[in-house]
């Protein structure tokens, strides 16, 4: 019995023994408030252990020796109590709990540092037993309140998080058990008994326990997250397959909160706005754009390039969903490509939308004239009858204008030009010649000969038509097209002296199907698009910008061969 | 005669409505903005108004809800003609008090029968 109680105490001291080591390890890696208390706690029990070992059995004398065990003491009572401040810094306490522990705590240590502590060899005075029972009553307080507080905190917590949180609880009741059964159950000194045993191994059961809560190994970890593994496996699936903005955020929301053990979950864009939402708790200052730092550290906030991921996570899962934060992370991370590939799938959307609203038009025109041809040819005068003629030539051209102007736009994102040192001087005057200025325009062409650059000829004409048509159509009567050079890139600008592009519209020039409220609106919307898919696939680029004293001006720029 | 009024700034589509609409025996005035339209209306109500949604400045919103301020929706059936194919837009429309939503390109006798149909709708 005798060896099987040393062999108990030694697994027992190196359990508390390494499980300070652990918490004090946690804390400064880690730091915070939590970790500070866990240290402080096993700190403590961990140095009762080493002194325990290190202490002649005999005892010692005199007052250093008196002064060294009180200090002993002061730690097994501050124990209970490091552990009730760190089970309960999570949440918010009654104030009169955290009043209750600390009065238990002083009163059960007090007497100790007044009293003169009996020799090893001597009987304690009776009071000693009504000591006994007030330590008894404070342990079961604090280690109660710890229990409650870590068993009902990990309520609606992800699995690992809440099974961290029992094995403390239960660990926690554990130890209260040691103390009570201390208490209750009288020992003879000198002679080893079966409750001892049965203390020691619970003692030993207590500390394996805290040391899972504390750091559970990988299978552990990997085994208690697999409920969470189906959700995270359907966020992910779910992403996969999600072709909209909407589809990302009901995916990818719900999982990350349940994730999370949250009770809401939202995804902002860098603006601020707000592109899904999921659950409570959030507030609005939780789903500013990007830059914006949240104080709450429940409100866990993750950036992506698209906006960020916030979730409004319980207060534990800081501290024992660590490994869940950075799996949010890698959440947020695919979020990121599947916005982008939504806002591909939006755009390819309404430029189908668009493409189609644009051939309804023609369409309408075509079938509606037919049809009025085809019924009423008898009776429409010759008039009418060439007006509607020339109706349908004007929309079979517009039709196919579109439908090769869409093409155009199909083959630029898969075909690459073939550049060549190219005269723009050349390639002006032949566009030029096929489309001189209409009456009442005057065009003015300052390129010198010779203006050579890497270029696709064809690419540059279609380029030019289009800026030209629009000038022609939307512009002033004065048109004006000059180069001006540097060592490396020739800028041609293709400037005109109208009322210039509504400011609202400049930011948008560029996009497919972009048209003013004012001028014809014959044109396909596709060819400002078109023209800087073609400058950009020869190297350079094309840009709007207001001249000063109003009009409007194309730059057009290419690098010199 | 009923007299259509016409508002619809694609001058191709608008000429195609006028003579369609002629052959068949109507009466019909254009407008290429909402503002004429607008000023039309004011000038000689018509039977019907067959209504672009696009349309520069005032556009067909605003148009409907410029006749619904005047109570004028009830006397005057609107017959949206749009590009615009969602469901979401028709639904809008009906429940602005139009009378009937149509999709471009359409057939000839979709819309004389909603024409007609307003016409008669209105007699009674």
């Amino acid at each position: 019995m005798d060896t099987a109680h040393g062999v108990l105490q030694a697994i027992s001291s190196a359990s508390f023994g390494a499980l300070g080591l652990l918490t004090i390890v946690l804390w400064l890696r880690r730091g915070g408030r939590q970790n500070a208390w866990a240290a402080a706690a096993f700190a403590s029990i961990g140095i009762i252990v080493l002194v325990g070992l290190l202490l002649p059995e005999d005892g010692g004398e005199g007052l250093g020796y008196e002064i060294f065990v009180k200090a002993i003491l002061v730690l097994l009572f501050a124990f209970p109590y490091f552990l009730y401040r760190f089970a309960t810094s999570f949440r918010p306490q009654h104030p009169a709990w955290g009043f209750i522990a600390a009065v238990l705590t002083i009163a059960a240590t007090a007497p100790f540092l007044f009293i003169t502590l009996p020799g090893p060899d001597e009987d304690p005075p009776s009071w000693f037993r009504w000591l006994a029972i007030l330590i008894a009553v404070q342990w079961t307080y604090l280690f109660v309140s710890v229990a409650v507080a870590l068993w009902r905190g990990g309520r609606g917590q992800p699995t690992l998080s809440r099974r961290r949180m029992r094995v403390m609880a239960v660990a926690a009741a554990a130890l209260d058990l040691v103390i009570v059964i201390g208490v209750i159950v009288p020992t003879e000194r000198g002679e080893v008994t079966v409750t001892q045993l049965v203390t020691s191994s619970i003692g030993i059961l207590a500390a394996l326990l805290f040391g899972l809560g504390f750091a559970p190994p990988k299978l552990v970890r990997t085994t208690w997250r697999l409920p969470e593994q189906d959700a995270l496996l359907h966020a992910v699936e779910g992403m996969l397959l999600a072709t909209s903005t909407e589809e990302v955020t009901s995916t990818i929301l719900p999982h990350t909160a349940k994730i999370m053990g949250g009770s809401g979950a939202a995804l902002v864009s860098p603006s601020g706005a707000l592109l899904g939402q999921y659950g409570t708790g959030l507030q609005p200052e939780d789903l500013r754009g990007n830059g914006h730092t949240p104080t709450d550290p429940s409100v866990l906030r993750v950036p992506l390039k698209g906006g960020a991921l916030v979730v409004r996570a319980s207060p534990y899962s800081p501290y024992f969903g660590r490994e869940e934060v950075t799996l949010l992370r890698s959440l947020g991370n695919l979020a990121d490509l599947a916005l982008e590939r939504s806002a591909v799938y939006d755009r390819e959307r309404e430029f189908i939308a668009n493409a189609a609203h644009e051939l309804r038009t023609p369409l309408t025109a075509i079938t509606g004239l037919t049809a009025t041809l085809t019924e009423y040819r008898a009776r429409l005068t010759d008039d009418q009858v060439e007006e509607v003629l020339e109706g349908l030539g004007r929309q079979c051209n517009r039709a196919t204008t579109l439908v090769n102007n869409l093409l155009d736009l199909a083959r630029l994102t898969h075909e690459t030009i073939e550049l060549r040192a190219t005269d723009l001087a050349v390639v002006i005057d032949r566009v030029m010649a096929a489309l001189p200025p209409p009456e009442g325009k005057n065009v003015r062409v300052n390129v010198p000969p010779e203006s050579l650059v890497h270029a696709a000829a064809d690419s540059v004409d279609q380029v030019l038509v289009n800026v030209l048509r629009n000038a022609y159509r939307y512009g002033g009567p004065n048109v004006s097209v000059d180069a001006v050079t540097d060592a490396t890139t020739l800028r041609l600008s293709i400037t005109d002296d109208g009322p210039g592009v509504d400011p609202d519209l400049a930011p948008i020039l560029f996009d497919a199907f972009t048209r003013g409220t004012t001028g014809q609106g014959s044109g396909s919307g596709l060819g400002l698009t078109i023209s800087r898919r073609l400058a950009e696939a020869m190297g350079g680029s094309i840009r709007y910008e207001t001249p000063e004293g109003g009009g409007s001006r194309f730059v057009l720029t290419f690098r010199r061969a | 005669m009923a007299r259509v009024l016409v508002v619809e700034d694609e001058p191709d589509i608008s000429m195609m409505l006028r003579v369609m609409l002629e052959m068949r025996g109507f009466e019909v005035t254009a407008a290429g903005s909402g503002e004429e339209a607008l000023t039309s209306i004011e000038d000689n109500m018509p039977s019907v108004l067959l209504l672009d949604l696009r349309l520069p400045g005032i556009d067909g919103w605003e148009v409907i809800d410029r006749l619904r301020d005047r109570d004028l929706l009830a006397s005057l059936p609107v017959i949206v003609v749009s590009a615009h194919a969602s469901p979401g837009r028709q639904e809008q429309a009906l429940a602005a008090g139009c009378y009937a939503y149509l999709t471009k390109p359409f057939r000839a006798q979709e819309l004389v029968e909603l024409l007609e149909g307003a016409l008669q709708d209105g007699k009674e």
